[in-house]
């Protein structure tokens, strides 16, 4: 009699447990399912906020020729894009912006359309600086623009002194 | 008898929710997986929103110090030298890169420098060659910008099709000193400046 009473004292432990562990279970699928932020860079239905747009350092060209010529104290280094893609209505644009290494003067950067809209306006990027989502001031319909990465060079000093200044002109496409 | 089968019931629950949890995940994994993946491979076809080449500048326009000359019977230029480089290319062999230039400020098809930190500005002119000019040869050449029309972004100054990796287009500017005769000099001394814009944009054959 006591034995069987014991058992089912274990059998109400046992099921106690159970059914703590089928709640906590529950619970977390339905947080997994319903409440976990995905990644937001990559997550289809988040919209991206400043933090897309930071700007770091050790940014890279990508290019990987091994016969670059030396450059001259007296030259800039522009880089220069072929093509962007993008969806309608997103406010970033996944795009490798940057300075340079091996420049000796800052980049103020601005993304525009040929029509003049401007997309996004940088803070100084000084070489080696750069980012690769650029966070838009405005979404774009889809479509196929004409775009324009206007580098408005300027010497490191306090004056930021104005240089010449260079345009890389390529196709954003919206879909 | 009855424990047992509520036992066996919970115990199915207790499994089934644990499935769920890896099933879950993965939903999600490929969900990014796909909008991430979609990207890189329009990224990896056409480079989208990678660097493709490097086209090198110079960084300022400077003819170093100017005189006024005593007459106009003859020419008294200055010239600046400079190269565009094509220091990287990342293109297709159909494509290649194409090169503008115009003047930050001046109205379209001409070149100036402008004195500094004056009331009433002074400008200089001054024309742009696409081959190594000086006063021995210039009269044998043209500027570009008397030869044709500025476009939208400038003059065609160069082209570098996708093997020209590390050439460069010479580039000669010429100041002729003949603008300042006419001029009171303590109004037009002082500092210069002038800057250009490069415009470069991608092409294929």
């Amino acid at each position: 009699m006591s034995d069987r009473r014991d058992k089912e004292k274990n059998q109400n432990k046992l099921i106690i447990f159970l059914s703590i562990g089928i709640v906590v279970c529950l619970a977390v699928t339905v947080w997994a399912l319903f409440f976990r932020q995905g990644n937001p860079a990559i997550a289809p239905d988040v919209k991206p906020d400043g933090i897309v747009g930071k700007v770091t350092d050790g940014w890279d060209t990508g290019l990987k020729n091994k016969d670059v010529p030396a450059l001259q104290d007296t030259q800039i280094q522009i880089p220069g894009y072929s093509t962007a893609v993008m969806k309608a209505g997103d406010k970033s644009l996944h795009m490798s912006i940057g300075n340079p290494t091996a420049n000796t003067c800052g980049f103020f950067v601005t993304l525009k359309l040929a029509d003049g809209t401007v997309l996004y306006r940088s803070e100084l990027l000084e070489p080696g600086f750069g980012l690769s989502d650029v966070p838009l001031e405005k979404s774009l319909d889809a479509g196929e623009y004409t775009a324009i990465v206007l580098f408005q060079c300027v010497t490191l000093d306090e004056s930021h002194s104005r240089l010449n200044a260079a345009e890389s002109e390529f196709k954003l496409i919206v879909k | 008898m009855r424990t047992r089968k509520n036992l066996a019931a919970l115990t199915a629950v207790v499994l089934a929710a644990t499935l769920v949890m890896p099933v879950t995940a993965a939903t999600n994994t490929i969900t990014e997986m796909t909008v991430d993946g979609n990207t890189e491979i329009t990224a990896n076809i056409e480079d989208a929103g990678e660097v493709s080449y490097i086209i090198s500048i110079p960084q300022a326009v400077s003819f170093g110090a100017l005189t006024q000359p005593d007459s106009k019977d003859t020419d008294h230029y200055v010239f600046c030298d400079f190269n565009v480089t094509a220091t990287e290319l990342n293109l297709k062999s159909n494509q290649g890169v194409t090169v503008y230039v115009k003047d930050s400020a001046a109205p379209a098809g001409t070149f100036y420098i402008t004195q500094k930190n004056a009331a009433n500005p002074f400008s200089i002119f001054y024309d742009v060659y696409d081959t190594p000019v000086n006063a021995g040869n210039i009269n044998r050449y043209e500027a570009i910008n008397d030869t044709a029309e500025p476009g939208t972004y400038g003059f065609h100054l160069c082209t570098f099709l996708y093997d020209a990796v590390g050439k460069s287009q010479p580039v000669t500017l010429a100041l002729n000193q003949n603008v300042l005769c006419d001029q009171i000099i303590s109004d037009i001394a002082g500092d210069y400046s002038g800057t250009m814009v490069f415009h470069t944009a991608l092409f294929e054959r």
